[in-house]
């Protein structure tokens, strides 16, 4: 019983936290950049931010966005919860953060790619040189996913307390 | 001084409430009754509503694929492990 304890049953812990990245991430690029900032609103290119009732349907169209990301979340936390419960599932932390790094970066390369370049329906800024930013947008995706990654390889590769643990408790 | 400093800011705050008080209001929301509201509403559920919604989703829809292929990839790994 010499083997890596977060490889056996590791996969509902990675994907609730996933899950939890695209959504927490989601949530952080909405309260940042387009409430805070008044950036990145997800019509910004089709209507620019430039008369009230542009703003108000780009207004719209965020709370589809946050209604998605708040959906990510839920669902995400359901399924940890659902993984703490096994005793099977290693309670990893590198795995969890790992997994949410993961999420997060995987959705910010996945929307830079559609959302951005494919459709262009808006940019991380639209006036001046949106292109430098648009591949700061999806670079930022490139390093969480490389983290991410990182992170989970480690989480399967320590050897885990918790697991020996749960093993003898039963 | 001081009385010509109070009635200044008398004026500013009867200006402020009239000001406040007879400003047309914006009720720009999508379910406002307004002239503004029904514009906001047409340009929201209007013949780009379906695109636009497609266009919002569909970056929630491809990274849902890609959590249920690394799901899946993970726990096919462990499989090996129970033989």
């Amino acid at each position: 019983m010499n083997r890596s304890a977060a490889t056996d049953h590791s996969a509902p812990l990675i994907a609730a936290s996933l899950l939890l990245g695209i959504g927490l991430g989601g949530f952080l690029d909405g309260i940042v950049f387009h409430q805070i900032l008044q950036l990145h609103s997800m019509l910004s290119a089709k209507l620019p931010r430039t008369s009230l009732l542009n703003v108000e349907v780009n207004m719209f169209w965020d709370g589809i966005f946050h209604a998605m990301t708040w959906l990510a979340t839920s669902i995400g936390l359901g399924m940890l919860w659902r993984a703490l419960g096994r005793a099977d599932v290693p309670h990893s932390s590198p795995i969890l953060v790992g997994g949410m790094a993961l999420g997060w970066g995987m959705f910010n390369f996945v929307e830079g790619i559609v959302d951005h370049a494919v459709l262009a329906i808006h940019h991380v800024v639209e006036e001046g040189n949106h292109l430098l930013w648009d591949m700061a947008f999806l670079a930022s995706g490139v390093v969480l996913m490389v983290i991410g990654a990182l992170l989970i390889r480690a989480g399967l590769h320590q050897p885990s307390g918790v697991m020996q643990m749960l093993s003898t408790r039963h | 001084m001081a009385i010509a400093a109070r009635r200044r800011i008398g004026a500013l705050t009867v200006n402020a409430v009239v000001a406040i008080s007879t400003a047309p209001p914006a009720f720009a929301c999508p379910v406002c009754h307004s002239d503004l509201g029904e514009q906001v509403r047409a340009a929201i559920f209007g013949p780009s509503f379906a695109s636009n919604l497609i266009a919002i989703l569909s970056p929630f829809a491809i990274v849902a694929v890609l959590v249920c292929v690394l799901a899946a990839t993970f726990s096919s790994r462990a499989e090996p492990e129970h033989r």
